[in-house]
Parts: C-alpha cells; sequence; structure tokens
C-alpha cells in the first residue's frame, strides 16, 4: 500500500474543505426562538443532532417547528407559562413514548418488527436509549453501543472481558469501541428471528461473517447447522473459542460410543490437552472428505 | 480481484472528487457546511508476553498515527451530503467509510475494514504455513521412520519404550523443535463494500450493495490417531471369567499442522419497497458467494518415507496396531459455495392500535466442490477390501457431493394494544432447513490414521453412508400485558417451540412453558422489573442407543435434543434519587435438568448472575461509573468409561442388562463449576470545564473453574477390590483450576489549548493471566497411558501477557 500517496491525498482534501470553511455553528442561530427562550440548552443541544440538522431536508420541516414535531402544538404551553399542557416523551408511558417516535420512523424496514419485540414488550421505549437532545451520533444516550446495551445487559458486559469473545471492545482506542458493536448481530429495534438477531436465524447471523461454515457438509456434525450456541457462547467465554464447556467435557456431554471419548482423561493425556478431541477430531463443523466419516479430515 | 489499495484509491479520489464539486460552491454559498475533525498522534507500548494475545483483534504497533479523521460536507440548496471517516489510517485495523448523496433523494456509501485476528505463536516442524503444501526435509523423515518402535518391538505395554527408539525419536523432535523458527498464526481480514440506494419517492426505496471480503491466513489443526491395546487386568476377588481390557493409547503419530486461509466472500444485496407510515412492503434479493482458494491441504508426515498400512499384533495386514504409517496426509477444508435468499416483508397498521408484520424467505446453499480420494496412502491399496486405485478420486462412488440446502422462513407478527392499560402480541415464525444433498453409499473409507480400510461407520456397524440431517423449527409466542394500577403493570406470557428433525436420532422435541413478570413503576425516581419463566421439552423417539441409527451409549441424551426442564428468574431495580445518580440492582437466575430418565450425558447447569451498579453523572464536572457482578455456573456431566468385559460376578451393580459395554463401577460425574467475578469502574473529571478532562478506568476479570469428577460408585468398586472405578481411565481425575484473570487501567487527560484544538494523552496498562492445563509445550512425552511421546503440537499456547501503552494526540475539530 502506497501510505504516502494516500497521506498527500488525504491531506490535499483537508486542505480543500478547510479552505472553504464557513461558521457552522451560525447556520442554526434562527431556530426554535419562542421554546429557546426558556429552554436554551435543550435547543442548543438539538442543532447539532440528526433531528436538528436534517429535519428540515429531509422532511421539509423548519428548525422552528422541530420543537413541536414531537412535544406537540405548544400553544397551551407557553400561555401556562408552567411545565404542564405540553407533551415529554421522556416522562410519558413507554408506549406513548415510542409512538411519538414512530409517528415518523415506523416507515423504516429496520423498525418493522418494533412492535412486540423483547424490548417494546419489556416497557422499554425509543428514549430509554435514545437521547433526542444530544447523544452520539446515532442519538444514544451512552458513547458507544456497547456501554449503552450493557448498562442493562450485565451479563454480557462480563463475558466481554473474558478469555475468548468477539471483539466489541478495545481499550487501546479512544472511545473503548471495538470492531464490533451488539448491532452488528443484534436488531435492538425488533427482528423476525429470535433473540433480535439480525438474520434469519442465529445460524444464518454467524455465516455472515464465517461464510465457510454455511455450506452442506458430506460429513455433517449436526448440532453445528441447527444451532452454533449449542456448543459456543458468543458474548464471550472462559473457555477457548468461546466454548460454552471446556473440551474435552464439552465433547464428552455427547459422545461416549468409545474408549477413548469415554475416560475421565489426566491432566496430561493427549485426549485432553492441547485442542483436547479436537487434537484428531479437527472439523467438528464437518467434513467434506471421503474418510472424513469421523471428522478426522 | 480488488485489492486493498485499489479500494482505498477509489474511495479516496470519489470524496476529492465530490468535494472538487462541491467545495467550490460551497465557498461562494454561505449556507454551505463543512466540518469535520482529526486525532493525530503517536503512541509507545512496552509488552511483555504474549503480543498475540494483547494485539488479538487490533494492532497495536508503535509510532505516529492518524486515529481518527472526519470530513462532513453538506450544500444546502440541493441538499448534498458526503461524510468521510477513516479510522486508524494505514494499520491493520484501519477503517475507512465514505458516504454520501442527497437528503431524501439518493445514497451512496463506500467502505474498507481490516481486522487482524492473531490467534498464537508456535513452532511448526514442517514448512510451507499459509499455503496448501506442508514439508519437511526427507532427511528428517529417514531418521525418525528409522527410529520408529513397532507394535511387534514395544510388546504388550505401549508406553515401554523395548529398543530404545522411543527415545531417539523424541531427541530427534526436541532438537528440531529447538532449532526450528516460530510460525505466527493468524488472520487477516479486508471488507471493502460500495453501496446505492435510491429513493424514487419520498416512499419508495431502491437499493443494492457489493462487499468482497478477503481472509488469509493460517490457524492450527491437528491430526493424529491412536492404537489399541489389550491390557491384563488382575483378577478381583469374587470375579470370574475376567477378559482382557481394551484400551486407546496415543503412541501413534499426530500433530498440530497449519491449515491454510484463502478465502473470498462476494456478497450481492438488491431490493426495494414501499415504506408509507400506515404500511409498508419491501422485497430483497441476497447472493453470496464463498470461494476458499484451497479445497485442501496435504502435509508431508515427518514420521513416515514409505507408505504401509495398519498391521495386528502378530504383525500381518490388520487394524490395530501400527497406524499413521501414511507419507503424504491430505485434508479436505471448507467447500466454495454458493447461496441466494429472497425476502418478502409486509407491516400494517390495523385498527384499535394494531399492527401485523411478516416476512418471508426462501433461501438455497450450494456447494459442488469435487471430492478427494480416499487417502493418500497407497500401503492400504486392495488391502482389507480396500480399492485397488484407493489413492484415485476415480475410486469414489461419486466425483462430487452435490450439496443443497433450501431453507424456508416465515415470520409472522401480531401486536395489539386496544385499550391504553392493555398489550398483547402473537408471533408465529416457521424456519425449515431441509438439506437436499445427496446421500452417497460408500464401499468403506480410510480409517485409523489411513491406515486401514474400514467398512462400517461405528462400532455398530453402520453403514459407510452420509447422513442429511434437516429440520423444522415452528415457535409461536403469547405475551399479553395489563396495567392493573397505575404504577404497576403485569405480564404474561406462553411459549410453544417445536423441532421435527429427519435423519437424525430424535424425530422431534416439543417445548411448552409460561411465564409471568412486572413492572412496578411507583415514583418516577425507581422501577422494578421482574419476571419468572417455567418451561419444559420433551423428546419424541430418540433412537435406542448402541445401535447402527445411534452408536452411542443407552442412556446417553445429547443435552440439545434432552428432555429439559428450565426455570428461570430475572429481577433488575433501577433507583435514581437525583437525575445525576442512579442505582442499579439485577439478578438471573436459571436452573436447566437436562435428561431427566437418561443415565448419561449433561444433565443439568444452573446459572446464578448478580450485578450492581452505580452511576453519577453531573454533566459540568464529573461522571463516575462503578460496577460489580458475580456470576456463578455450574454444570452436572454423568458418563462412564467403556468396558469390554463389565460382569462383576457378586456386585449389587453387576448389570448385565444394560445392553452395551458401561459398567456401573466405572460411572462417573463431573461438576464444572465456575465463579467469575467482574468489576468495572470509569471517572471523568472536569476541572476546569470545557477546557480540561481527566479521565481514569479500571477493569477487572477473574474466573476460576473447577472440574470435580468423582466415580459415585467408588465404595462398591473398592469393596470388589478396585481402586474408585475398574477401569484406570474410568477413575476420577483431579484437574487444576482453570484461572484467567485480567487486569486494565487506563488514564488520561486533555486540554483544549484553543477552540476546538485540543491535546491529550492516555496510558493504558493491560495484564493478562490464564493457568489452564491443557496449555501444552510442543512435544509432551507423558507416563500416562492415555499420553503419547508422537504428537508434536505447535506449543502456541502462551497467552500471559503485561503491556503499557502511551499515547498522545493532537485533536482538531472544524
Amino acid at each position: 500500500m502506497n501510505t504516502r500517496r494516500i497521506t498527500i491525498r488525504i491531506a490535499a482534501a483537508l486542505a480543500i474543505g478547510w479552505m472553504a470553511v464557513p461558521d457552522p455553528k451560525a447556520h442554526a442561530e434562527s431556530a426554535a426562538p419562542v421554546c429557546a427562550s426558556c429552554h436554551e440548552k435543550q435547543t442548543s443541544s438539538l442543532k447539532s443532532t440528526a433531528h436538528g440538522a436534517r429535519l428540515e431536508k429531509i422532511k421539509n420541516i423548519a428548525f422552528d417547528k422541530t420543537c413541536e414535531t414531537c412535544h406537540g402544538d405548544g400553544a397551551a404551553h407557553v400561555s401556562a407559562g408552567d411545565g404542564k399542557d405540553i407533551f415529554n416523551p421522556g416522562k410519558a408511558t413507554a408506549g406513548k413514548a415510542s409512538e411519538t417516535c414512530m409517528t415518523c420512523h415506523s416507515a423504516d424496514r429496520n423498525r418493522m418488527f418494533w412492535a412486540g419485540s423483547a424490548h417494546s414488550g419489556k416497557g422499554e421505549s425509543c428514549v430509554s436509549c435514545h437521547k433526542v437532545h444530544g447523544g452520539n451520533e446515532t442519538l444514544l444516550a451512552k458513547k458507544t453501543e456497547m456501554e449503552l446495551c450493557t448498562t442493562c445487559h450485565k451479563e454480557v458486559k462480563a463475558d466481554l472481558v473474558k478469555r475468548s469473545k468477539h471483539p466489541l471492545r478495545d481499550a487501546t482506542s479512544k472511545s473503548g469501541a471495538g470492531k464490533m458493536t451488539c448491532s452488528s448481530c443484534h436488531n435492538a429495534h425488533g427482528s423476525r428471528s429470535e433473540k433480535l438477531i439480525a438474520a434469519k436465524s442465529i445460524n444464518d447471523k454467524c455465516y455472515e461473517c464465517h461464510t465457510e461454515k454455511q455450506a452442506p457438509m458430506l460429513w455433517e456434525h449436526a448440532p453445528v447447522k441447527e444451532d452454533c450456541l449449542t456448543c459456543h457462547s458468543p458474548h464471550g467465554s472462559s473457555n477457548n473459542k468461546m466454548l460454552a464447556i471446556k473440551v474435552p467435557r464439552l465433547c464428552q456431554s455427547c459422545h461416549m460410543q468409545g474408549r477413548h471419548q469415554s475416560g475421565t482423561l489426566a491432566k496430561n493425556s493427549v485426549y485432553g490437552t492441547n485442542r483436547s478431541c479436537l487434537n484428531c477430531h479437527a472439523m467438528v463443523h464437518g467434513s467434506n472428505h471421503p474418510s472424513g466419516t469421523v471428522l478426522q479430515r | 480481484m480488488i485489492k486493498t489499495h485499489q479500494i482505498i484509491r477509489v474511495g479516496l479520489s470519489l470524496s476529492l472528487a465530490f468535494m472538487a464539486v462541491v467545495c467550490p460552491a460551497a465557498a461562494e454559498d454561505t449556507k454551505a457546511l463543512i466540518s469535520g475533525d482529526f486525532d493525530i498522534g503517536g503512541r509507545a507500548v512496552s509488552l511483555s508476553g504474549s503480543k498475540d494475545k494483547f494485539s488479538e483483534y487490533r494492532d497495536v504497533s508503535n509510532g505516529f498515527m492518524i486515529n481518527d479523521m472526519r470530513l462532513s460536507l453538506e450544500n444546502e440548496p440541493k441538499f448534498y451530503y458526503m461524510d468521510l471517516k477513516i479510522l486508524n489510517a494505514t494499520r491493520d485495523d484501519a477503517s475507512y467509510g465514505i458516504k454520501g448523496g442527497v437528503y431524501g433523494k439518493w445514497t451512496f456509501a463506500a467502505s474498507f475494514d481490516r481486522t487482524p485476528h492473531n490467534f498464537n505463536t508456535g513452532t511448526l516442524i514442517l514448512n510451507g504455513a499459509g499455503t496448501n503444501s506442508l514439508g519437511i526435509a526427507n532427511s528428517v523423515k529417514t531418521a525418525l521412520e528409522a527410529a520408529e518402535q513397532t507394535r511387534q518391538e514395544r510388546g504388550t505395554v505401549a508406553r515401554t519404550d523395548t529398543t530404545g527408539e522411543d527415545a531417539a525419536q523424541q531427541a530427534i523432535i526436541r532438537n528440531l523443535l529447538s532449532i526450528t523458527d516460530s510460525t505466527s498464526f493468524k488472520l487477516e481480514r479486508e471488507r471493502a463494500a460500495v453501496g446505492m440506494g435510491y429513493n424514487i419517492t419520498p416512499d419508495v426505496k431502491t437499493w443494492v450493495k457489493v462487499s468482497q471480503e478477503r481472509r488469509d491466513g493460517a490457524r492450527v489443526i491437528g491430526a493424529g490417531t491412536y492404537e489399541r491395546y489389550i491390557q491384563p487386568f488382575p483378577q478381583a476377588a469374587g470375579e470370574a471369567g475376567r477378559l482382557a481390557h481394551i484400551e486407546d493409547q496415543f503412541v501413534v503419530s499426530g500433530l498440530d499442522l497449519a491449515e491454510p486461509i484463502n478465502y473470498r466472500t462476494t456478497t450481492f444485496n438488491a431490493g426495494g419497497g414501499i415504506y408509507k407510515r400506515g404500511w409498508l412492503v419491501d422485497a430483497e434479493y441476497t447472493l453470496t458467494d464463498f470461494d476458499n482458494g484451497f479445497r485442501s491441504f496435504v502435509w508431508s508426515n515427518p514420521f513416515r518415507t514409505t507408505d504401509l498400512g495398519a498391521k495386528t499384533e502378530a504383525g500381518v495386514n490388520g487394524n490395530a496396531f501400527d497406524r499413521g504409517r501414511f507419507v503424504n496426509g491430505q485434508m479436505s477444508l471448507a467447500p466454495s459455495n454458493q447461496s441466494h435468499d429472497v425476502s418478502l416483508s409486509g407491516s400494517v397498521e390495523l385498527p384499535l392500535h394494531s399492527r401485523f408484520t411478516g416476512n418471508v424467505s426462501y433461501g438455497m446453499t450450494n456447494q459442488n466442490e469435487l471430492l478427494l480420494p480416499y487417502t493418500l496412502n497407497t500401503g492400504i491399496a486392495g488391502i482389507n477390501g480396500a480399492p485397488a486405485n484407493v489413492t484415485d478420486a476415480a475410486a469414489l462412488p461419486a466425483s462430487r457431493f452435490n450439496g443443497e440446502i433450501r431453507t424456508i422462513t416465515n415470520s409472522l407478527a401480531l401486536t395489539l394494544k386496544p385499550t391504553e392499560k392493555l398489550g398483547a402480541s402473537l408471533k408465529y415464525r416457521y424456519y425449515d432447513y431441509s438439506n437436499k444433498s445427496d446421500s452417497i453409499l460408500f464401499p468403506g473409507y480410510a480409517a485409523f490414521g489411513e491406515s486401514y480400510w474400514r467398512t462400517v461407520k461405528n462400532d455398530k456397524n453402520a453403514a459407510v453412508q452420509n447422513d442429511t440431517p434437516s429440520y423444522a423449527r415452528q415457535t409461536a409466542k403469547l405475551a399479553v400485558d395489563y396495567q392493573v394500577v397505575h404504577p404497576l403493570t403485569l405480564e404474561v406470557d406462553a411459549i410453544w417451540d417445536r423441532y421435527n428433525h429427519k435423519h437424525q436420532r430424535i424425530d422431534s422435541t416439543d417445548e411448552v412453558g409460561a411465564g409471568a413478570g412486572f413492572v412496578y413503576h411507583p415514583i418516577e425516581m425507581a422501577k422494578l422489573h421482574g419476571a419468572y419463566h417455567y418451561a419444559h421439552r420433551a423428546v419424541k423417539n430418540y433412537k435406542l442407543g448402541a445401535t447402527a441409527a445411534n452408536p452411542e451409549a443407552t442412556g446417553l441424551a445429547n443435552f440439545n435434543w434432552a428432555d429439559r426442564v428450565r426455570n428461570r428468574a430475572d429481577l433488575r431495580a433501577d433507583i435514581s434519587p437525583t437525575e445525576a445518580l442512579s442505582f442499579g440492582v439485577s439478578g438471573q437466575y436459571q436452573n436447566d435438568d437436562y435428561g431427566a430418565a437418561e443415565r448419561f450425558g449433561f444433565k443439568s447447569q444452573k446459572n446464578l448472575i448478580g450485578s450492581v451498579d452505580v452511576t453519577y453523572d453531573s454533566s459540568d464536572k464529573v461522571s463516575l461509573s462503578v460496577n460489580y457482578s458475580r456470576e456463578h455456573r455450574k454444570g452436572l456431566t454423568q458418563n462412564a468409561a467403556k468396558d469390554d468385559a463389565f460382569n462383576v460376578v457378586g456386585s449389587a451393580l453387576d448389570d448385565g442388562t444394560i445392553g452395551d459395554s458401561f459398567n456401573p463401577f466405572n460411572y462417573w460425574n463431573t461438576d464444572i463449576t465456575e465463579n467469575v467475578d467482574t468489576i468495572g469502574f470509569a471517572a471523568e473529571i472536569r476541572p476546569i470545564p470545557e477546557k480540561l478532562t481527566l479521565n481514569a478506568g479500571y477493569d477487572y476479570s477473574e474466573s476460576r473453574m473447577r472440574f470435580d469428577t468423582s466415580n459415585p460408585n467408588a465404595a462398591e468398586a473398592s469393596a470388589m477390590g478396585y481402586s474408585g472405578a475398574k477401569l484406570a481411565n474410568g477413575a476420577a481425575q483431579v484437574w487444576p483450576i482453570v484461572v484467567n484473570k485480567t487486569h486494565e487501567v487506563r488514564a488520561g487527560g486533555s486540554y483544549e489549548l484553543m477552540k476546538d484544538l485540543t491535546v491529550g494523552m492516555n496510558y493504558l496498562f493491560s495484564w493478562y493471566m490464564l493457568n489452564d492445563f491443557q496449555n501444552t509445550g510442543a512435544y509432551m512425552s507423558g507416563t500416562t497411558p492415555e499420553n503419547t511421546t508422537k504428537y508434536v503440537a505447535t506449543g502456541a499456547s502462551n497467552y500471559d501477557y503485561t503491556a503499557h501503552m502511551v499515547g498522545t494526540y493532537l485533536a482538531y475539530r472544524f
């Protein structure tokens, strides 16, 4: 890779951009003047969000009308001059809060299964996770998805620092986020599958990155194609390869056909050490070899 | 083939071209916006121990870095926009992305991402890692073969070195390991993607996306086999007609190899739909093409220069001894394949705040890879019924497998909210996995280290024919919630989950369950959730064990197919006395009991997880969070060592009716108990708001896993003169506790030098320790009956590390 050339191009791009810089903050000064007179902090923080910046461009709703898009007609509230007579999704019931957001966001394939989903059905609403007056790029209430989701899913938070796990966290990065996010696998807004998996099934989600496991094999290991989670704990495990149980005990849970499979196995037995059963039965995900009957090659 | 630099060039060129068009306009038009930020810096890492583990999915190299770069352009009159985002530029974990378009009209996006996966570093005595051919010098093979101790020489006890040849072989291997350079086992993953979306009208949208992923590297994979030894047993008191016992011993060659990874996955996705507020409908098509550059790999057996078949104890052609004597071995790899998926979705609002949503999809996956020959070992050609041309693929009954899977998925959901207080949802999901692949009847296969032609698939004489397992799963769930009084909502649900299987050991499983829960929200600052669920899974027609159809022990149930009773309870309380302060407490209990009437297998799993967390977030000055969680997991497996002669006359445990060879004297159970403690702490202090920020964090995790193995009938066995169990390999073993520990300390600070220009530094201390008895050195030379003198591992098992990382950065926002 020609690093120098890339660096020059990036620098050129930045330079061109820099020369043309107007002050972005100057853009939205006239916004929502009535609301801002009392709620300056909220209107100010809204400006830089997707709602504040793009509603006019996408929905043709002027910024000074943005507040009423979610909070409803504010005339009575302004007249009363107190906290009443205004709808606040943050303080409304979960159903009402979500209904407000769904006014615009229901016409979206990613939220098609929101109603009755695991989160919606548990009394959570859009504002349980999203901070409309701020938040991160996608208005999440925390800096990263992982941080947000593990606010409630504590057992997952613990899994993410175990011996083997997917790269959801990275302490060397400024945000702490790794290469994957929770939404790499899950759709928090509901899905057609179980566990909010954003695919037809758990296995179909795994195949998106582990495509080599997808094909039918000459010699199948039946649990593999049925559910990867029979053997793996995808959020993290204290065992190698995110295995749910340490080998050989994992294999011995289901196999006691012969002699070496059924022993207690001493701590320095070849059957139990290194990769244990997989020292010889390496093709546990299936074999395409005519002599791969017992998943050895 | 798309290459990395081409992708980056295309992406950057697109962004430059876009800016070239937009920027001049932006300069003239005060409403145009250009914003962005960049973050550059340097980093120094001091590491001792396993770099692979520390940098498992990341590049932690030293030096200057472009950490983060973002550029956003918007041109208001036409609502053009473009976002360029670069993370970790030019590094092995770099990510580049650009997207743009016209709001509400069309979009384009391109991205390129690199993710390393560093497995470990070890010693591979073969050369050619990462290729499909692993070799070794003939002189080494000759020396090792010359020092081979045959069964006839070895005598009746496997580990006896009667000729001194075992010692000679060990010396050669140890020397080889000492002079061989280490091999890094790793995988590089690069993914490039482009996509476009076009809105024909605000409600009618279409899209197309193409991505290609490259994965290259090598990982450890093993190959080995065992031999059978008839071991004499002392006659126990009262025992008559005792037979000798057969043991599987690991005295033949086995070794860790490097599996080459050379994958290309291309995905094409296109679709479109109509998205109205009250209803929507869409369709999409996805093609996935997986291409494996290596359909197999061949390795040179370091112990052999000449092909031979296995022998009997008497030294004639047979099965049990002198296995694994092939010159070259061949292993198949993941076959190239293609999959197609068509999906139709729709959703419609109904009266009474109801909504119906549905999805139907049809998928097909094919692989038609040419089959490899049975073996490359010419030593078994024509022996024991093996074809004379056994090393030629022409000897196979089929040249290709014709593998095909068809899936049909159907998800339907009806949700109702007839009144403000009452809500209900009914969901149904159907997933049919139908395996239409060929079922090929083979005359036999090269077994036991490719040294014997075996004409049965298992010990119960099943024909050598591949199964084509299929299943269909149906799940239905009804959930109702009702707000009884203002702060209290009750929830009830019922679930039914059925699997129908074909060509597997069971016909079907039916799970029914019910649950109840509540949400109690008495005041705005406090919320309590609780739920309890019960489910029972019943199994229909689990095939009898010790048969050709199910060769496993009678009384063994695979836990994923076993009868199961599940009890689960969840509780979570959140209290926020002030807007800034919140406390959370949660607990989870789950108890799974498997295979009620079954004797063997995974019998139970109990999990108890509790956590507490406190967050304080005063947005101006301080934010703090601390959490602690404790997991307790306990699983029980019941098992037994196989015995060829289990009758013990005079014992109440002389169970001659079991039907196969599992004597109660050899029963053993294992309790696996794991306790995990996790602590997290994070603090951010802003002594000078919007100027100086200091942060610190700490994460700690410790897992301790115990394996308590016991013989439930040890007392009876002892009374008959045995120690714990009748067989040595059935006696309880003490495994050391497996300990995983990690500490991570983070500290940093940033100071805003001037408006939008920030300088900062950060420090990371990361420490990991793994104490796992399974992680062996490259070469074992043990003494137990199950141990070997010939399995050559890579020793790629060092995961411990201590790392310090200091970084500085300069961030500018514009």
